[in-house]
């Protein structure tokens, strides 16, 4: 019966995830996809040589997987998933017909680096500049939490 | 569905997890009181949000829901004196939601002592600007060529309080509408214009908070140049920190006691769900986890005892250990690894 109400009690609070802030969630989320995925690979791996580059892939996996409400996430994880194939732009001219109206001289500047970051957002190129700017935001909140625990890694590593 | 209307605001904590500075970091033209959006009463909740595709992406931001936002979100709106009579309540449920307001701010008591102090009930938020207000957006509301005349006609005729604002929302109409101001042309396609620029601009707002030291710059231009470089150094020092981890990761060992040491506090408050990761990984309670689990158990005051009841019984039979020792001896501030430390016996 104990057990019963313990389990009961599991139940509640499982439905409750958004009383933490969601930089936490993300944080947890990120190292329990990072770590383990770092494990295998140590495990996996005989000769000590990790390659730098499936460190890295892990590593934007665990980010995609950790924030997997944005819309960058899932570019990212496709990115990943078509793994060594580098990922040709779609046309940047998504920006240009979008920024078309507000062009001006000034604007031409503006143009230029909403390009620009779009190429830096994954899955920039297929977004409008208001989805970009808004996933922008979110994709730096989340680049600095990767690398705050990534920092928090290595340091206990060393 | 367009936009041609009113400008929503969102939540100023929008983009990103800072609830707490909701409503102080946005600002539209000169509707400083207009810091909010609703969600519209007629109970469908969000219909088609306009700015973020992503529905979760707003729960995740703003983490209101509908329901629960009207108390004080109709209060706010009194503030704002919009009408909510049943015509607008009708075309309310034909529009789209803009944006939620951030519950966990409370009320928008910053806002509402600025204009009428006392909505009491839920179906008048009035005073005169209402009638002209019903009106106006009545106007609005119908078609844009019939709304752009009405508009010149009602905003000449209203009052200078609606002079300097430049959007105004209503909760029970989901579209963001945008109103002219004084000598701005009024057809449909500037107003749609107009509504999306003020869109893009409230983001560049968000934005420039997000990133340490745009407060200061001016323009948009140079804002995105901060933007732009901010986001390449921070995939930079990804890159490098995952080098790193790559040329360590060999002698690794995933100690959790050095992980969790070197975990700094500020990533985890110690709000840290103990039940959940109960739930996601059940199975796999070990000993020293249940260390951790128990010193995290302690830290967050305010949930304590729900963890406490839910743990000790459970882990209970795996350790006698004294509960009050172990919280003291561990090092604190690294909750955040406990999903860490489940995963580790993988």
């Amino acid at each position: 019966m104990e057990r019963q109400m313990i389990n009961k009690k599991k139940r509640v609070f499982s439905f409750e995830p958004t009383k933490l802030p969601p930089s936490e969630v993300f944080t947890r989320k990120y190292i329990s996809h990072l770590v383990p995925a770092l494990k295998k690979l140590n495990m996996g791996k005989s000769s000590p040589q990790i390659n730098q580059l499936t460190v890295k892939r892990e590593v934007d996996k665990a980010l995609a997987l950790s924030a997997q409400e944005f819309a960058w996430s899932r570019f990212l994880l496709q990115k990943l998933s078509s793994s060594n194939n580098p990922t040709t732009t779609t046309s940047s001219s998504s920006i240009q017909t979008q920024i078309l109206e507000r062009s001006n001289d000034e604007d031409g500047e503006i143009e230029e680096k909403l390009k620009e970051l779009q190429k830096l957002l994954p899955g920039g190129e297929e977004m409008n500049v208001e989805e970009i700017l808004t996933e922008i935001g979110n994709y730096i909140k989340c680049l600095e939490l990767q690398t705050s625990a990534l920092k928090s890694i290595v340091q206990d590593a060393t | 569905m367009d936009l041609s209307g009113r400008f929503g605001v969102r939540s100023g904590g929008g983009l990103l997890f800072r609830e707490e500075t909701a409503l102080e970091s946005l600002h539209l033209g000169g509707g400083d009181e207009f810091r909010q959006m609703v969600p519209p009463e007629n109970g469908g909740g969000f219909t088609a949000l306009l700015e973020l595709p992503p529905t979760q992406a707003v729960e995740l931001l703003h983490s209101s829901s509908s329901s629960s936002s009207q108390a004080t979100s109709l209060h706010t709106l009194g503030v704002l004196a919009f009408p909510s009579n049943s015509v607008l309540m009708e075309r309310a449920a034909r529009f789209s939601v803009i944006a939620t307001e951030n519950q966990q701010t409370g009320n928008v008591s910053g806002e509402t002592p600025t204009t009428t102090s006392s909505v009491p009930s839920n179906e008048h938020i009035k005073t005169e600007p209402a009638e002209t207000e019903t009106s106006d957006q009545a106007a609005v509301e119908k078609q844009n060529n019939r709304c752009g005349k009405r508009k010149d006609f009602d905003k000449k005729a209203k009052g200078s309080s609606k002079k300097n604002k430049s959007s105004e929302e209503n909760e029970k109409l989901p579209y963001v509408h945008v109103r002219a101001r004084r000598g701005q042309a009024t057809d449909s396609h500037s107003l749609a214009e107009r509504a999306r620029r003020e869109k893009i601009n409230a983001r560049m707002k968000l934005l420039q908070e997000l990133v340490p030291g745009c407060d200061k710059i001016q323009g948009t231009a140079l804002v995105l140049d901060e933007i732009i470089n901010h986001v390449q150094s921070l995939q930079r020092q990804v890159e490098m920190l995952s080098m790193r981890l790559a040329s360590v990761n060999p002698r690794i060992d995933f100690n959790l006691d050095t992980i969790l040491s070197s975990e700094n506090g500020s990533l985890m408050d110690g709000n840290f769900n103990g039940a959940a990761m109960q739930l996601a990984w059940p199975h796999q309670v070990m000993e020293t986890e249940q260390s951790y689990h128990h010193r995290q158990l302690q830290q967050p005051p305010p949930q304590q005892w729900p963890f406490d009841g839910l743990n000790q019984p459970v882990w209970g039979r795996e350790e006698d250990q004294d509960h009050g020792n172990d919280h003291n001896s561990l090092m604190v501030g690294s909750a955040s690894l406990h999903p860490n430390q489940v995963k580790m016996e993988l």
